[in-house]
């Protein structure tokens, strides 16, 4: 069975048009459920909670990558399989899946290949794609046994689950029950033109770690928005996220 | 998909690790590591690597600094700029001109015995 949520900013009269070619194509492939559409008001956790509770096949987001962003902790904790209708500005995640924007993502949808993926834990709660953490002199204690620490050249740790877009999208494998530390070099400025130092990035692939403050950098960025305190902890959960994907998908 | 080639494990020039850190494919090292450090597979140590480590590899190319003892199952190459402070236990060792080694080397018993029969089968 199916359930849609629609994000509160299609609202706007703007995405009207978009919406009812989607709602007659779902129609027309005959998998037309109930629509659930979100807005300011409504308290989004316990709202989204509601809805997986009630035996619900698939849950259908309809918007952009935010959209999903929200649900995400939720549905990790159900047994529930995510699909998507990307709608919107942003559709990263939508287009890592191989969903295809308007009427072809119902194709995808009613299709219904799934496909299970790893999804991060930091802190207790879940994340997609990425734990950032800036600044040199970055501690990261991994799988309990080596601390990787940033020299002062430096730019940024991360480590991933996967990666949503760019020329490195091949690395990850978000099936593979690990994820991958990374360690990104500042840009080198040649003096005067001369010579640029090619310094080379790092990549180890984990399973636990704890990044640890330091004295320029106190907190990690997650999913590329979200941002805790240091000290955390960041592991691959036991959950995997089933998700209706497209012939196109990235992995 | 599937992907083509198991991806390496690369300690960047920009990092230090600290610990017993464990590979079980392919290793790059081009920054700092101290502790121990052993993979399954091959081991490479850049020019600007500094180890303070013990290490153990199927096979190493080694080109920068390693303070500590070396065990490698199969072949060892030492360019040109290596310099290895600690002993080595090795099948196959290749040493370039100007690499420098300060420890002791041992190699294979099986192959010293193969070579001092050949050598003496060539003496009678």
């Amino acid at each position: 069975m199916y359930q849609y949520i629609y994000d509160s900013f299609l609202s706007n009269k703007k995405y009207d048009k978009e919406l009812m070619q989607i709602e007659a194509k779902l129609i027309d492939l005959g998998i037309k459920g109930k629509i659930h559409k979100l807005n300011v008001l409504k308290n989004f956790e316990s709202y989204i909670k509601g809805i997986a509770d009630k035996k619900t096949g698939c849950l259908v987001v309809v918007g952009d990558d935010r959209t999903v962003a929200k649900v995400l902790n939720t549905l990790a904790e159900k047994d529930v399989v995510l699909g998507i209708i990307p709608i919107g500005d942003r559709n990263i995640i939508a287009n890592f899946f191989g969903i295809p924007k308007g009427g072809k993502a119902c194709e995808t949808l009613a299709a219904r290949k799934i496909e299970e993926i790893d999804l991060g834990k930091v802190s207790g709660q879940f994340f997609l794609s990425s734990v950032e953490v800036f600044g040199e002199g970055v501690s990261i204690l991994c799988n309990d046994k080596y601390e990787i620490k940033g020299l002062p050249k430096t730019e940024k740790i991360g480590i991933y689950n996967l990666c949503l877009e760019g020329p490195n999208i091949n690395i990850f494998n978000p099936q593979d029950e690990e994820l991958e530390l990374i360690s990104f070099p500042k840009k080198s400025k040649g003096i005067f033109g001369l010579k640029k130092q090619n310094l080379k990035k790092s990549l180890i692939k984990i399973k636990k770690a704890k990044i640890l403050s330091s004295s320029k950098t106190s907190s990690v960025i997650i999913d590329g928005g979200k941002i805790i305190k240091t000290p955390v902890e960041v592991s691959v959960s036991l959950k995997k996220l089933k998700v209706v994907v497209g012939k196109g998908r990235k992995f | 998909m599937s992907r083509e080639k198991e991806v390496e494990t690369i300690i960047g020039s920009t990092v230090k690790v600290e610990g017993d850190f464990k590979g079980n494919g392919d290793v790059v090292v081009e920054g700092e590591v101290s502790g121990k450090l052993s993979t399954k597979g091959n081991l490479s140590v850049g020019e600007n690597a500094k180890i303070n480590a013990s290490v153990a590899a199927a096979n190493a190319i080694i080109a920068g600094e390693v303070v500590g003892d070396l065990k490698v199952k199969e072949s060892l190459e030492l360019t040109s700029k290596a310099r290895v402070t600690g002993d080595i236990e090795v099948k196959t060792l290749t040493v370039a001109t100007g690499a420098s080694i300060n420890g002791n080397i041992k190699m294979e018993e099986f192959k010293t015995k193969e070579i001092e029969e050949k050598q003496t089968e060539e003496e009678k």
